[in-house]
């Protein structure tokens, strides 16, 4: 059986150890890539911190601080409870806002990217109010739901609603056609349609948007806790600017940045749970 | 609910047809088809026997998608009508499936479930759809490959996935559409062949679009050729060329290059359309 050119080769048993090396060392050189971005992380962070310190205990206290007072200043606001508790009220609006206004945000673009009716009838408003800036109606709402947690997540609903909404509504248009027709073929019925076809073939314009709506939900959180009575990370970042103690306000955009990052994490977290198909090699 | 309630009856009036011994089990009458302003099918008419293996080849722009969409019930006739099994076409069937150019499979599903989809919808219990995608799957040769997605497989083994989720409804007629036109050469007679075994074990009707002659000379009864626009038919060659075939027998058989000339000369001399 064997011919001229597979003379001496290795056996079959030899070209598994050959396998189990080579993989062994791809693995390895993939870990070792990724320790190398890790260090590069680690690397940009001291030298910011580096800078930020250097630069901090060189100017004006009034004008800027150094990294190690930042945290200073943040240990005793958490320690006489000024920042735990106003962390907590902030990030219950934040909570209250990112699932209701992702909720609405959903269901709307869902609606409007299937029925073509009901994108006649309300979509122009959508797409209107998702190019107003959110804040010219911060004052209206004050003034018709007052200054409490409800006028505070209302606006935050609102800044999550809209981004959410609209890419929604635009990965349900760009579904893949021939997959729909996929569908008809083999007989779907509309909800089948649904669930088999348009609603994961939308995941990730989903996960776009919500991640869009973290990202609004913090603006509007903030805003809505500046312009309404001051409450949570809001009202203490107001007073502490006020008193010009710049360490303190930077300690609490620090925080905010953290939470940021956080809720971003944990949505790739969940897309990976949800839609493990996404982002495949 | 009514679209449910009609093909609940659409199925009963074929369970009550079906033994009618009619030796035809498509009959494509005076079928023309516009786009816009555009004809694009004029006058078509074929009958296809049961069980029979029919290719129909063309250049690009001869409508023969277009017409297999009609057959599927996909794109709406404008004139004429198309008779599957006693019952006419107006919307997609059960008893019908098929396989598509691109090989469409849904990326969000695994091989397994892609198959099992058409399964899903008609509602099947759990343990035979197990049982009807294991077969599938063992038909096509895709074992071990259950688990895996769409985007980790090669072309031909997505076109695999392809078939196997058209044979597993076990079709009266599967209906092929282009289905070997985006995988490379080699590949392609790898299919071909694996085709021509599945057929001999099932043989159903099958109407295959190609605008490759070798490959409908390999696997066709008869071969429908068709003009460019309007597409209309314009010549039918028997393929006698005994079976079980292989790539191979076809390629050594006398009758070979004399089809290939006669299909050649149908379409009217020109070189088979390029992809």
């Amino acid at each position: 059986m064997s011919s001229s050119f597979d003379v001496g080769g290795p056996s079959a048993l030899e070209i598994e150890e050959i396998g189990r090396i080579v993989i062994e060392k791809r693995t390895a050189l993939l870990k070792k890539e990724k320790m190398t971005r890790i260090g590069y992380r680690l690397l940009s962070f001291v030298i910011i911190a580096a800078a930020w310190q250097y630069y901090g205990s060189r100017t004006m206290e009034i004008l800027f601080s150094p990294l190690t007072k930042v945290f200073k200043d943040m240990f005793s606001m958490f320690a006489h409870d000024q920042l735990a508790s106003a962390l907590m009220v902030s990030v219950e609006t934040f909570l209250i806002g990112l699932s209701v206004g992702t909720a609405i945000g959903i269901t709307l673009g869902m609606l409007m990217g299937v029925f073509r009716n009901f994108d006649a009838l309300v979509g122009i408003y959508i797409f209107a109010l998702y190019a107003t800036p959110m804040v010219t109606l911060v004052p209206l709402l004050t003034i018709w739901f007052g200054f409490g947690k409800m006028a505070q997540s209302l606006i935050t609903i609102l800044f999550v609603i809209f981004p959410v909404s609209i890419n929604v509504y635009n990965g349900v248009r760009n579904v893949d056609k021939s997959l729909l027709e996929v569908g008809q073929s083999f007989c779907a019925n509309r909800r089948q349609i649904w669930g088999h076809i348009v609603l994961p073939g939308s995941v990730p314009f989903i996960v776009t948007g919500v991640s869009q709506g973290v990202a609004m939900g913090l603006v509007g959180m903030f805003i809505a806790e500046i312009s309404t009575a001051l409450s949570g990370l809001g009202a203490v970042l107001t007073a502490q600017s006020n008193a010009y103690h710049t360490s303190k306000v930077l300690g609490i955009i620090l925080i905010i940045m953290v939470l940021g990052v956080v809720f971003r994490t944990l949505m790739r977290l969940v897309e990976r749970k949800v839609a493990p198909w996404f982002g495949q090699p | 609910m009514l679209r449910g309630l009609k093909s609940k009856i659409t199925d009963q009036v074929q369970m009550e047809t079906s033994q009618s011994d009619d030796e035809f089990a498509i009959r494509i009458e005076h079928v023309c088809k516009w786009f816009g302003d555009l004809l694009v099918l004029r006058d078509v008419s074929l009958n296809i026997k049961r069980n029979e293996f029919v290719c129909v080849v063309g250049p690009s722009g001869s409508g023969k998608t277009t017409l297999l969409r009609m057959l599927n019930g996909l794109t709406e006739i404008d004139a004429g009508r198309i008779v599957v099994d006693d019952v006419e076409v107006h919307n997609p069937r059960r008893d019908m499936a098929m396989v598509f150019q691109q090989f469409d499979l849904f990326p969000w599903k695994t091989i397994e479930k892609n198959i099992a989809f058409p399964l899903e919808l008609a509602k099947m219990n759990k343990s035979d759809i197990k049982e009807r995608v294991a077969w599938a799957v063992k038909l096509v040769g895709l074992e071990g490959f259950e688990k895996r997605y769409p985007s980790q497989l090669s072309g031909g083994m997505r076109q695999r996935v392809g078939l196997a989720r058209a044979l597993v409804v076990r079709p009266k007629v599967l209906l092929l559409d282009e289905p070997f036109g985006a995988v490379d050469a080699q590949t392609r007679e790898t299919l071909q062949e694996e085709l021509l075994g599945i057929w001999t074990e099932l043989r159903q009707t099958a109407v295959f679009i190609t605008h490759s002659i070798d490959e409908a000379i390999t696997l066709a009864d008869r071969i429908v050729v068709m003009s460019a626009r309007p597409g209309r038919i314009v010549g039918i060659l028997d393929v006698e060329i005994p079976r079980p075939r292989t790539v191979e027998s076809v390629r050594k058989s006398p009758l070979y290059p004399e089809l290939r000339e006669q299909v050649r000369g149908l379409i009217g001399g020109r070189e088979e359309a390029h992809e």
